[in-house]
C-alpha cells in the first residue's frame, strides 16, 4: 500500500502538462479528482497494558510503557490515497504503518499467553499493529469555507506481537488479522488566506460479537482523531502539521485459539493502548 | 520519512520544469509566509564518547564508545528540516535528527554497566541511539539580498535509547529516556552575487541548574550543534550545500528518575560524553 500511493503520486506527476488551474494532478472538468497524503513525524505512548491469559491462571498485565520499554519517541509515518466523486463523495485507503520493537531486562517475572519470563531475562519485544483501512463519506456540506462529511469505514487490523528471550530459549507470538467497521466523521474549515483547520476522527466501540465479525463475545473499540492546520503552498500542493490520537482497545475471550501456530494458545486477551502523535505532512489533489 | 523525502524530491524535479523564472519552486512568491525544506545525507565520526552508569567506587566503568565500544568507524547521518517564514522576520524550523549507532564488539576487559557485570571475552551488541526533535524560533536581525543574521530558542526533545546486550542473551542493561532540553539559537548567512552564499547555524546551552533540565534534581548537561555551511543556488528555489557539522553533548549528575520504569537506569549516577563531527551534502527547497 505504501509503494502503490508513492508510485501513484509520483505517476500522477507526471501529468503535470495537464494541470487544471487549482490542481496538480487533476484535469480541470473531471467529475474524479484524486488525491495524495503523506506524513512523517513522531509518536509517544500515553499508555499500553496487554494481558494473554486470565489474571486467574497467573497471567501478567503487562504495561509496555514502564515495563517494555515503550518509553521512547518514535518514527510515524501515515499515507492516504483518495478520490472524490462529484464532489459529494470520498473514497479514501490508509495505510498506517505502526510497529514498535523495544529491548528491556525484565524486573519481575512476566506471564504471556502461558509462558513465564522470568526476573532479570533480557527480552526483545515486537509489538506490531499496522493496519489498513478503507473509508467511504458524503459530504453533507461543501462550499468554499465549510466542508463536513460522515461516512463508514472499514479497517483490517494486522497484529504480530512477539515476546521473544534475547538468549532465544522462549518466544510467544500473537498474531491476528480482522475486519474492524468503524464511523468518520470529517470536517474543514478554510480561512480567505489559504489557511485551514481540519478535524478526522474514525472510531467505534463495540460490545456485540457480531459486529466485530467473530462469533463470540468481545469488546473493542478503535479512536482515530485528528487535528489538522494546513496551507496550500501552490494550488494542488497542500503543507500541513497534524496532532493526532490513535488508539484501541480489545477484551475478551477468543474462540480463535491454536488455529495456527502463531496465534495465542490463551483464549482471553486484553489490549488497551493511547497513543499521541504529531507528524508533518504534504497532500497533493 | 525517506519515502516523505523520495516524494518532495519528484515534486520538486516537476516543479522545476518551466518555473525557474520564479524566485521560489514550492511557494506563492505574492504570500507573506513561504516554506522551506532542508535534506542532507552523508557520513559522521565519532571524535570521542565516554559513558558510564554507576557510580566508580561501586565499580562501574567509564566505558569508551570508540576505543572499547566499535565506535571506531564512520556511520551514515542523515538530518531533516522544515521551515516556516513570516514576513522574512520571524521563522519556525522544526527538525529530525536521527542518530543511531549499533556496534559489535568482543569485551576485551570486565565491563560493569548499571550494575551488570558484562566479563572480558563476551561478543556484545551495543546500541547507542539518541535521534532528536527540534522546534526553534528565530527572529531575522538583518535579512536584506546579502546577509540574514537571527537568534531565537529552540525546544529539543531528547530521545535517549542506549543498550548492552550480550549475544548469548544473558545479560542486558537499557537506558531510556525521554525530556526536553532548551537552548539558544544563532544563525547566520552571506549571499555572493552569483548565488553561493556562505552560511552557520549554531545551537546549544550550558546548563547546571536543575529546572532548566526539565528536573527537580542537580544535574550538569550541555548541548553543542554548530555547523558551517557552503551553498550554491542551483535555481531560484533549489540550493544544494556542503556542511560540517560539530555534534556534541554532556550529562552528568544524579537522577531522581531511576527505576520508574525497567527501561530506566538502576543506578542514579551517570555521565555521558559525546563529540561527533560530520560532513553532509543537501538541498534545500524553498
Amino acid at each position: 500500500m505504501k509503494r502503490l500511493i508513492i508510485l501513484g503520486m509520483a505517476l500522477s506527476l507526471l501529468t503535470f502538462p495537464l494541470f487544471a488551474e487549482n490542481s496538480l494532478i487533476n484535469t480541470s472538468g473531471s467529475k474524479v479528482k484524486f488525491n495524495f497524503e503523506v506524513e512523517t513525524g513522531l509518536v509517544g505512548v500515553l499508555a499500553h497494558t496487554y494481558q494473554s491469559g486470565s489474571t486467574v491462571d497467573g497471567a501478567t498485565s503487562f504495561d509496555f510503557v514502564t515495563q517494555g520499554g515503550q518509553d521512547n519517541l518514535y518514527p510515524f509515518d501515515r499515507y492516504v490515497a483518495g478520490l472524490k466523486i462529484n464532489d459529494k463523495h470520498k473514497l479514501s485507503f490508509l495505510y498506517q504503518p505502526l510497529e514498535i520493537i523495544s529491548n528491556v531486562t525484565f524486573k519481575d517475572d512476566v506471564q504471556i499467553d502461558g509462558t513465564v519470563f522470568a526476573d532479570g531475562t533480557p527480552m526483545e519485544i515486537k509489538y506490531g499493529f499496522p493496519f489498513y483501512r478503507f473509508t467511504y463519506s458524503y459530504l453533507f456540506l461543501n462550499n468554499e469555507n465549510l466542508e463536513l462529511a460522515a461516512g463508514l469505514a472499514l479497517q483490517a487490523r494486522n497484529a504480530s506481537i512477539v515476546f521473544k528471550e534475547v538468549s532465544g530459549d522462549q518466544m510467544e507470538v500473537s498474531q491476528n488479522v480482522g475486519p474492524v467497521p468503524a464511523i468518520n466523521l470529517f470536517g474543514r474549515y478554510d480561512f480567505d488566506n489559504g489557511l485551514y483547520l481540519s478535524l478526522d476522527a474514525t472510531g467505534l466501540y463495540a460490545s456485540s460479537a457480531l459486529i466485530n465479525g467473530a462469533t463470540f463475545s468481545f469488546e473493542g473499540s478503535i479512536l482515530d482523531a485528528s487535528f489538522r492546520v494546513g496551507y496550500p503552498l501552490r494550488k494542488g500542493l497542500d503543507v500541513f502539521a497534524n496532532l493526532r490520537f490513535l488508539g484501541g482497545t480489545a477484551k475478551g475471550d477468543s474462540e480463535y485459539i491454536e488455529r495456527t501456530w502463531t496465534e495465542a494458545t490463551e483464549s482471553y486477551t486484553s489490549n488497551v493502548l493511547s497513543t499521541s502523535s504529531f507528524t508533518i505532512g504534504i497532500s497533493i489533489y | 520519512m525517506k519515502n516523505f523525502v523520495k516524494i518532495f524530491l519528484s515534486l520538486v524535479l516537476i516543479f522545476s520544469f518551466g518555473m525557474a523564472s520564479e524566485k521560489t519552486l514550492i511557494n506563492n512568491s505574492d504570500k507573506n509566509v513561504t516554506i522551506s525544506f532542508d535534506i542532507e545525507t552523508g557520513l559522521l565520526g565519532v571524535l570521542s564518547h565516554t559513558f558510564q552508569t554507576g557510580r566508580t567506587e561501586e565499580g562501574a566503568t567509564r566505558f569508551d564508545f570508540v576505543k572499547q565500544g566499535g565506535q571506531d568507524i564512520l556511520f551514515p547521518f542523515d538530518r531533516y528540516n522544515a521551515n516556516v517564514e513570516i514576513n522574512k522576520k520571524h521563522k519556525v524550523s522544526l527538525l529530525y535528527q536521527p542518530l543511531t549507532i549499533i556496534s559489535n564488539v568482543t569485551f576485551k576487559e570486565d565491563v560493569m554497566m548499571d550494575s551488570i557485570t558484562f566479563t572480558a571475552g563476551t561478543p556484545m551488541e551495543l546500541k547507542y541511539g539518541f535521534p532528536f526533535y527540534r522546534v526553534t524560533y528565530s527572529y531575522a536581525f538583518v535579512n536584506n539580498e546579502r546577509l540574514n543574521i537571527a537568534a531565537g530558542v529552540a525546544l529539543q526533545a531528547r530521545n535517549a535509547n542506549i543498550v548492552f546486550k550480550a549475544l548469548d542473551g544473558e545479560k542486558m542493561t537499557v537506558a531510556n529516556n525521554v525530556g526536553p532540553v532548551p537552548s539558544l539559537h544563532v544563525s547566520g548567512r552571506y549571499n555572493f552575487k552569483k548565488g553561493a552564499f556562505l552560511g552557520f547555524d549554531v545551537t546549544g546551552l550550558y546548563a547546571s541548574s536543575a529546572i532548566i533540565n526539565g528536573a527537580s534534581f542537580a544535574f550538569e548537561g550541555s548541548l553543542l550543534d554548530a555547523s558551517l555551511r557552503a551553498g550554491y543556488t542551483l535555481i531560484p528555489g533549489l540550493d544544494v550545500f556542503a556542511n560540517l557539522r560539530f555534534l556534541g553533548g554532556t550529562s552528568k549528575g544524579e537522577s531522581q528518575y531511576p527505576d520508574r520504569n525497567w527501561s530506566e537506569s538502576n543506578q542514579r549516577y551517570g555521565e555521558n560524553y559525546l563529540a561527533t563531527s560530520s560532513f553532509t551534502m543537501g538541498l534545500s527547497i524553498y
